[in-house]
């Protein structure tokens, strides 16, 4: 398909906004910037008052099932698709869990069914995610997993981590690791002052961090690359950036809730903020967005878990954990932007230079020959968010009834248009 | 905190699930409420037509002696029907959902329940996304709050002492687990207490306690030191269990309340416990039946308190009710 974009403005590989008259894409490549304005092509999109920036890249997603009604809309991949993003990692704790080659294979297919995004399965680090025996990791890369995480479930002791880790470097494979050291990962929230006042049960700060430092060794030790997935909190951020300070190749994520929100939002005992890592307190909060600005966190993820109503239906502690994000995290973005905290462009570098980093692949920018991977966003239309609009089956948003601040109007997915807002 | 939850339209109370929330003008009313009650309980006929026709049901989903028995009793002296549920034997056992239950209850014409949950949060829950025409009390959930013991423990310093503002109260013990510490340290420092002390080893403190405006004491003799009133807690025996205490005997040692050690406190103090105690864990005998133990007269405390917080939590309902229906027809 042959498109083109006219007069708007979009993130330059410099990470500035420039200016342009036309963005030419053409075999799902950008053709060519501000030299084809008069060419000919099926489609034209006009982006005056509307920014284009590389589609983004989600580390973390849960997708809950493997497979759908129709096997060709699957309501994660239309939300991922809505919220600007085109390649994302599908965490393992799905149904069928993803710790044989059969239910990678499953999820390929689900993947090929579809051509809208690119979705990177992550293979189980242990068998049914128990945390004990060693997943086959060789069939796993095999049926096509990019790495191994053991999702949001703990290993069980360190032995087996060590393991972990030395049979996934064997075969090349990151080690993608919720770090969470089980004995102290007690808790629904956040061990401080809300937690005391909620009388909620309290996971503290060393149940992460003292992971981390364990983490890190292991993954010294045994060269295998180790990626934090979501960390939560300050002493988190010191330990990766002393690793990485020491030349170690680590990386880490944060999850768009942990930069916007802090334990605060649990007054109330409001469950749709009830997630894991949980949200911590506000210091902890600036020092993983002063990492992303440092470089210190890598990518920000969406760390997206639909639930469905009745999950979220309960006392607090017993509640589902996980935010729906995938279709606002522009939104945030702009929060965070409008507040002085981290612009727009480090959020969309987190999620497109730093993600690709965690993954070893090839940067995404916007430059003649690179692949039409984009996004096109405009400033939100002062709308309410309602639930109904949402595209993921998951409505446990907690910006429901809010203003939507940024929203994306166009997906490309090599060069081709795969979401297109629908204008009501 | 939930203050529009437990609140209607014209600030009256309409379901009370913590203190957290409510003002000191409030927390008066109901102390002022359960005294005119307290009068009601020394008639012959005890009984007041306040909840006449109304049904109150007893969900409590922990066991509970006293608690329950109060608002059982508080219900049938406001002339209330009382339904009291066994949980462990009835719906939630067969798999029915929580929320399907308290519709189904709710569908029976039930005008208030009151809840007593493993769960903190479980009262609001309810109260807020299943039943919220239905007047919420919130009889222990959790960690989080009793707040009908903590008023029960107001009213008691409030007849002995004759005031609130300026006394310095300790509560000694699990602070960790206990819903009833963490609702006296607020209706305390809400009804102008001089100072709240926690007095406990550090494996009984929740983080940040200090938050909520208590002082802490690792030390008892220090703790007590000028204490007006000293509120002590249950220790549960399964704390031995989980490496939060080496055994009983230290703990009674360093925190036992003998009378050796009340010794500290001001001669006049008076001692509270909210039951059940467990005598020579945290108290010794000697002060439990001593002539400044107060422990039976909160109990008696209970009934009046319960009698006033369910009757004007459900005069609050039919007021928002009636603001709601009047809106409807406007």
């Amino acid at each position: 398909m042959k498109l083109k974009l006219v007069d708007g403005q979009y993130l330059s590989p410099d990470q500035t906004w420039k200016s342009f008259k036309s963005i030419y894409i053409e075999d799902g490549k950008v053709k060519s910037i501000d030299q084809d304005a008069d060419i000919d092509t099926e489609r034209t999109i006009d982006c005056s008052g509307l920014r284009v920036i590389p589609a983004l890249i989600d580390l973390n997603v849960t997708l809950k099932k493997a497979t759908t009604n129709s096997n060709t809309e699957h309501s994660e991949v239309e939300a991922a698709v809505a919220g600007g993003v085109s390649t994302f990692c599908c965490s393992p704790d799905i149904s069928p869990i993803n710790d044989s080659p059969a239910a990678s294979k499953l999820l390929a297919s689900l993947a090929s069914a579809q051509s809208k995004v690119e979705i990177l399965p992550l293979g189980a680090l242990t068998q049914q995610l128990q945390g004990e025996a060693l997943s086959e990791y060789a069939e796993l890369r095999d049926a096509g997993c990019i790495g191994l995480s053991n999702a949001y479930l703990p290993i069980n002791d360190l032995l087996t981590t060590k393991r972990c880790f030395d049979y996934a470097h064997t075969y090349g494979l990151s080690v993608f690791v919720h770090p969470m050291e089980r004995s102290l990962y007690q808790g629904s929230m956040h061990s401080g002052s809300v937690s005391t006042m909620l009388g909620l049960q309290g996971i503290s700060y060393l149940a992460e961090s003292i992971a981390v430092s364990q983490l890190i060794m292991l993954a010294k030790n045994s060269g295998a690359h180790l990626h934090l997935a979501q960390v939560s909190c300050k002493e988190s951020v010191d330990l990766i950036r002393k690793a990485k300070n020491d030349g170690l190749t680590v990386t880490a994520d944060v999850a768009v809730a942990n930069l916007v929100y802090t334990h605060e939002a649990v007054q109330g005992f409001s469950s749709v903020f009830h997630c894991c890592p949980p949200l911590r307190d506000e210091t902890d909060r600036l020092s993983l967005i002063n990492a992303v600005k440092d470089g210190t966190i890598d990518a920000i993820c969406s760390a997206h878990q639909p639930c469905g109503n009745s999950d979220k239906q309960a006392p607090f502690a017993e509640s589902a954990k996980g935010l729906s994000t995938i279709e606002h995290l522009m939104h945030y973005a702009k929060m965070l932007d409008n507040s002085g905290e981290l612009s727009v462009e480090a959020f969309v570098k987190a999620m497109t230079l730093g993600a690709s980093k965690a993954l070893k692949r090839h940067a995404p920018l916007i430059e003649i020959g690179a692949s039409a991977n984009l996004a096109i966003i405009s400033s939100g239309n002062a709308k309410e968010l309602k639930a109904g609009s949402m595209k993921s089956f998951g409505k446990n948003s907690p910006i429901i009834g809010h203003k939507l601040l940024t929203e994306v109007t166009h997906t490309l997915r090599s060069g081709e248009l795969v979401y297109e807002k629908q204008s009501s | 905190m939930s203050s529009s939850l437990q609140l209607n339209h014209n600030g009256n109370l309409k379901h009370f699930l913590s203190i957290s929330g409510l003002d000191k003008a409030l927390l008066t009313s109901i102390l002022d409420t359960a005294d005119s009650f307290i009068e009601v309980g020394e008639r012959t006929i005890r009984n007041v037509p306040l909840l006449r026709g109304k049904t109150v049901v007893n969900l409590f989903f922990e066991p509970s002696t006293r608690t329950r028995s109060t608002f059982e009793l508080a219900a049938k002296r406001l002339s209330a029907d009382v339904l009291n549920l066994d949980i462990r034997t009835s719906a939630t056992s067969k798999g029915e959902s929580l929320s399907d239950m308290l519709m189904n209850l709710e569908a029976m014409a039930s005008d208030m329940f009151i809840v007593r949950h493993a769960q903190s949060g479980a009262p609001h829950f309810i109260a807020e996304s299943v039943t919220p025409g239905v007047g919420i009390i919130n009889a222990g959930d959790g960690w989080h709050a009793h707040p009908t013991q903590a008023m029960l423990d107001m009213l008691t310093i409030r007849q002995k002492k004759g005031r609130i503002e300026g006394l310095k109260v300790g509560i000694i013990g699990d602070i960790l687990h206990s819903r009833v510490a963490r609702s006296q340290i607020r209706a305390l420092k809400m009804l102008g207490a001089d100072e709240v002390r926690v007095i406990a080893p550090n494996t009984l403190l929740p983080p940040e306690i200090e938050s909520l405006g208590a002082t802490v004491f690792n030390q008892l003799s220090a703790g007590l030191k000028d204490l007006d009133v000293v509120i002590m807690l249950r220790l549960q025996r399964e704390r031995m269990h989980g490496a939060l205490l080496p055994s009983e005997q230290e703990y009674y040692k360093r925190y036992g309340l003998t009378q050796n050690a009340l010794k500290y406190a001001k001669p006049d103090a008076i001692v509270m416990h909210p039951g059940p105690i467990n005598r020579g864990v945290e108290i010794e005998s000697a002060v439990a039946d001593g002539k400044q133990s107060v422990i039976l007269d909160q109990v008696t405390n209970g009934i009046a308190v319960r009698m006033a917080v369910m009757s004007m939590a459900m005069s609050g309902q039919t007021e928002a009710k009636n603001l709601l229906k009047e809106a409807q027809s406007a």
